[in-house]
């Protein structure tokens, strides 16, 4: 979810802050909505929660319109009224209530409750006084933290960034609306004020012990400007009493926003803690919605809740919206079915179309990327139609008899790109990362090998020869060109394609790899400016030994233990980290005994990569082969999209 | 504390440990009133790097190994911003404008022009620029860098270094004066590690250099780390040390061993993952090549070398042009396989025959 529509979906359900517009010009505003905090009441986190729901308007919306259905049957109009009062999300209704009903895996609860314990109890030996929350969408990061400061007995104060726009009243003088200061100004203000002084005991609220930070939304501006941000956590890190802790949502569209915000040179400079959280595992999604259902005494499918949990990727907010969705729906089908002439119609006909779970072809809303998948297929799966005869006007002969093909394409391979909607450049991507699964003989996978090559050339060279105004038409045509190569180029050369079902289709590892490369060049350049090496030098030969040299135990004293780690990561590789004597024997130990019990959280490149930072050694370079291998052989569910209607 | 490779390094022409007519010439060079543009190429490892150094030292004494690392800004045409490492004296500024991938050119016009509208203050008469990787830059950079190489020869004096002239434009080329740097021969590399060893104390014995020497194949630096890493693993030495090597070479050739092993999609889906591990850990497509091919011609029949080595050139080729390194290295992967499998079976069809 992006920015702005969760911040607008907060200020939607949080009537004591003003509502927030657009970013953009977001700088100005009276510091005291930015001084927000989040009142400790007796249910702190349902203020919290109630501003993060993903799917949320969208079901008031229906069950609004439901109720007016209804109303205007029976002629009632106040109905409607009344019923959209009643109306409370699940999500926010189920709300985890203590520590304990958190389906987040236990280390992760531990790791977050040990730093905040061991800092709040004592501040001033506890040198980690930053935290970053990182993790998909919807894993309860927000929730965890809230818990258990609320189980600590620490008042969580966030930021809520502020808005600008205020409305403007006649007589008000204007020049004091102009002096507004920035967002940033007002962020740090913040940030230093909040550390310092408790909250009044106002109404006879009681004040808590401890106070903690949090910090969601980070303000836009500074987004754009980085290196201001790493100087506001600089002066916080020296000066900040109270701990802080970043919630940061991992994108799925590999923004990677987290590593310029958060380089991991700065990581070990400041010493701030990274706790990256992983998908909620299905069974435990399963589990909580048939929990829900009893509560709220709804007869259930256990089918339609295993269905939900398998397309929410590990989203558990995700899940419980679209459960209370596909029920609110079919409960009112049932209840209105005679009544209303048009409804039962139009359900029966969703339930012919789609004889599995309609609820759950109807809810799917995070399969967004469909198109691509079908396209995928089309060109994999390279379908001909037995029943016709390819005519070729010009006789092959010779060699070129081999390159002939009895029946037709069904589909025409220039549609298929287009009907793709993704650039060139992804759709070579995805296409590069299936192939090989479909090809039965290496002949055919060595010429499909040879029209992607040829593909990536033609895009990618071709892209910067010309430059100039007409380029642009000239670079569309080129890529359009390297595409039908890629395509034609698949579809004619898999003869023997291996005939099984369906396939999972995965991510091309491509991006995520070129994502790795820039960010781990960039900073392990900077740890390491003082060789002067260039690159492929210090890549390939400073590294490597240096990384033996750290190994052996030989000292490196003016290295900092981030760039330590770095070289160790860059320069070894996973089976002689296993076969050396490790850094760390403990290390090891733990990380092995944690891995059964992790198998069930399906672990995917994004966790990954952002679990890479600053932690040891080991857990990288497991991390890095989990990734690999999870991709490309047994990946998760959220990984695997299913295309089942190109079944053989 | 400072790797050997760095400290034992020669400060000065004098100093340099092999190549010395060359250090004379260049002597000279610095003295004439008329210094050019150099072009200064040779292997990895070989001393380009410190030849230049040495040069600069000795046109404008021990100023000029003071440096500064700075980050600098440049602002393409279409107002994007890239930022660049550079290393600079008072007397001279270094930079790797490939760097900054296909944006080098901005970086190669805007740092001269920057750095060349100003004249020198003290008597030299001009400033250097060190370009790094120049056979990398894009044929933009390139070109762009022959039109500005005239415009401010008043002000200043390019040194370009590469690791070969083949991928300099001929334009470039005929604008500077070469300087090839060979590697050293082995016999030279023993000398410089026994200097080290001394140096920093330690008794080696001569078999352990020659080894290492063998292994370095050339480069310089990479001897001098593996002796310094030798140090580290074991000391004092003993027969038959193990020289420590890069554990990605290691990783390498495995790989090459599971390309032999099996010749299947299946195999190639497991080389694939290894790799991505390659390339995550930043080592360049180029390298990778080099290395496969390798090994992969060392365990084949001589008839399929031409052949192969044929079908590598052509997929490197292909991978510089392109944006994705692991879809080329695949195809001749995958090339590789499908030659070698039928060489296989033929062979064995053959042996039906004979029985």
């Amino acid at each position: 979810m992006s920015q702005e529509r969760r911040r607008s979906l907060r200020s939607h359900k949080s009537p004591s802050r003003i509502p927030v517009p657009s970013s953009a010009s977001s700088q100005r505003k009276r510091p005291v909505a930015m001084l927000a905090t989040e009142e400790s009441a007796p249910v702190p986190v349902s203020n919290l929660r109630q501003s993060k729901l993903t799917g949320f308007r969208r079901l008031e919306a229906l069950a609004k319109a439901e109720v007016k259905n209804r109303a205007q049957e029976q002629g009632q109009s106040n109905a409607g009224a009344v019923a959209s009062k009643n109306f409370t999300p699940w999500v926010e209704k189920h709300l985890p209530r203590s520590v304990d009903d958190l389906f987040v895996h236990k280390k992760k609860v531990e790791e977050v409750t040990n730093w905040m314990s061991s800092f709040l109890q004592s501040p001033t030996a506890s040198k980690q006084k930053i935290c970053v929350v990182t993790g998909p969408s919807g894993v309860g990061k927000t929730a965890t933290v809230c818990l258990v400061a609320q189980g600590l007995d620490a008042e969580v104060k966030e930021w809520i960034n502020p808005m600008s726009l205020t409305q403007f009243r006649p007589g008000q003088d204007f020049r004091e609306e102009v002096q507004g200061r920035n967002q940033t100004d007002l962020f740090m203000d913040f940030l230093f004020r909040t550390s310092q002084y408790r909250s009044l005991p106002i109404k006879g609220k009681t004040v808590k012990k401890y106070r903690l930070t949090l910090v969601e939304d980070i303000p836009n501006a500074l987004f754009r400007e980085p290196n201001t941000f790493q100087e506001i956590l600089r002066k916080y890190a020296k000066t900040g009493i109270s701990p802080l802790v970043f919630v940061f949502t991992d994108t799925a569209s590999g923004e990677h926003s987290m590593f310029k915000m958060f380089p991991r040179t700065l990581m070990a400079e400041l010493n701030i803690l990274n706790i990256s959280f992983n998908p909620v595992a299905s069974s435990y999604m399963v589990k909580f919605m048939l929990d829900i259902c009893t509560k709220e005494s709804m007869p259930v499918d256990k089918g339609l809740v295993e269905d939900l949990a398998a397309t929410a990727n590990g989203d558990i907010r995700c899940a419980v919206n679209n459960l209370q969705f596909a029920l609110t729906k079919e409960r009112s089908a049932a209840t209105s079915s005679g009544a209303t002439f048009r409804k039962p119609a139009v359900s029966k006909r969703a339930k012919k179309q789609a004889p599995g779970n309609p609820a759950v072809a109807e809810v799917q809303q995070k399969d967004d990327t469909i198109q691509l998948f079908r396209a995928l297929g089309k060109v994999l799966y390279a379908k001909r139609d037995e029943s016709a005869i390819s005519e070729c006007e010009m006789q092959l002969v010779g060699e070129m008899e081999k390159e002939r093909r009895v029946h037709p394409l069904i589909e025409n391979p220039e549609n298929i790109c287009e009907r793709a909607e993704v650039s060139t450049d992804t759709f070579l991507g995805f296409l590069h990362q299936n192939y090989p699964a479909f090809y039965g003989s290496l002949d055919d996978m060595q010429n499909a090998a040879e029209y992607l090559s040829i593909a990536d050339y033609m895009v990618t060279a071709w892209k910067f020869d010309d430059s100039g105004v007409r380029a642009y038409k000239v670079r569309e045509a080129k890529e359009q060109l390297g595409m039908s190569v890629a395509v034609r180029g698949l579809m004619h050369s898999n003869n023997n394609r291996v005939s099984v079902g369906w396939k999972p289709l995965t991510k091309p590892l491509v991006s995520n790899m070129e994502n790795t490369i820039r960010e781990s060049t960039e900073s392990t350049r900077q740890g390491l400016l003082h060789l002067r090496e260039l690159q492929t030098t210090l890549f390939t030969e400073a590294i490597p030994f240096y990384a033996k040299m750290i190994q052996t135990g030989k000292s490196c004293a003016e290295l900092g233990p981030g760039v330590k780690n770095d070289i160790l990561q860059k320069g070894l590789f996973k089976e002689k980290i296993t076969r050396a004597v490790p850094l760390d024997e403990k290390e090891t130990v733990e990380e092995g005994s944690e891995e059964p019990s992790e198998e069930d959280d399906p672990s995917n490149a994004q966790t990954g990569s952002s679990e890479n930072l600053g932690k040891p050694v080991e857990l990288n370079e497991k991390n890095v082969a989990k990734d690999l291998n999870g991709n490309l052989d047994d990946a998760g569910p959220d990984e695997d999209l299913f295309i089942e209607e190109y079944d053989d | 504390m400072s790797l050997w490779a760095d400290k034992y390094r020669p400060k000065s022409l004098d100093e340099l440990d092999y190549h010395k007519d060359m250090a004379q010439n260049l002597k000279h060079l610095v003295k004439s009133p008329d210094f050019p543009h150099l072009l200064v190429y040779g292997p990895s490892g070989a001393g380009k790097r410190t030849r230049i150094a040495a040069i600069l030292r000795e046109l404008y004494g021990p100023g000029a190994d003071r440096l500064r690392i700075q980050r600098q800004q440049f602002e393409t045409p279409s107002k994007k911003k890239i930022e660049i490492t550079t290393y600079s004296s008072n007397y001279h500024i270094e930079v790797n404008p490939s760097d900054v991938g296909f944006q080098d050119r901005t970086v190669v016009q805007e740092l001269i022009k920057h750095v060349a509208e100003t004249h020198p203050l003290d008597q030299h008469p001009f400033k250097v620029i060190v370009l790094q990787e120049v056979d990398r830059l894009s044929k933009d950079a390139q070109d762009a860098l022959r039109r500005t190489m005239e415009k401010y020869i008043s002000s200043c004096r390019l040194i370009l270094c590469a690791l070969s002239t083949s991928r300099v434009t001929p334009a470039i080329q005929s604008r500077c004066l070469p300087i090839r740097v060979a590697a050293p021969s082995k016999n030279q590399i023993v000398k410089v590690l026994q200097i080290v060893s001394k140096k920093e104390g330690i008794i080696m014995p001569l078999e352990l250099a020659d080894r290492i020497s063998d292994v370095a194949d050339g480069n310089l630096r990479r001897a001098v780390l593996m002796l310094e890493s030798c140090r580290g693993e074991k000391y004092p030495f003993v027969d038959k040390q193990p020289i420590v090597e890069p554990d990605w070479e290691k990783y390498l050739r495995e790989t090459a061993c599971m390309i032999v092993q099996e010749q299947s999609p299946a195999r190639l889906l497991k080389v694939r993952e290894r790799l991505y591990e390659l390339l995550c850990h930043c080592i360049p497509a180029d390298l990778i090549f080099r290395g496969l091919l390798k090994e992969l011609v060392k365990q084949c029949d001589n008839q399929l070398k031409a052949q192969i080595c044929a079908e590598a050139a052509k997929c490197q080729w292909r991978s510089t042009r392109g944006s994705k390194p692991i879809i080329h290295i695949e195809e001749f992967i995958a090339k590789f396989m499908a030659i070698y499998k039928r060489f296989i079976e033929q062979a064995m069809m053959m042996d039906d025959f004979d029985d």
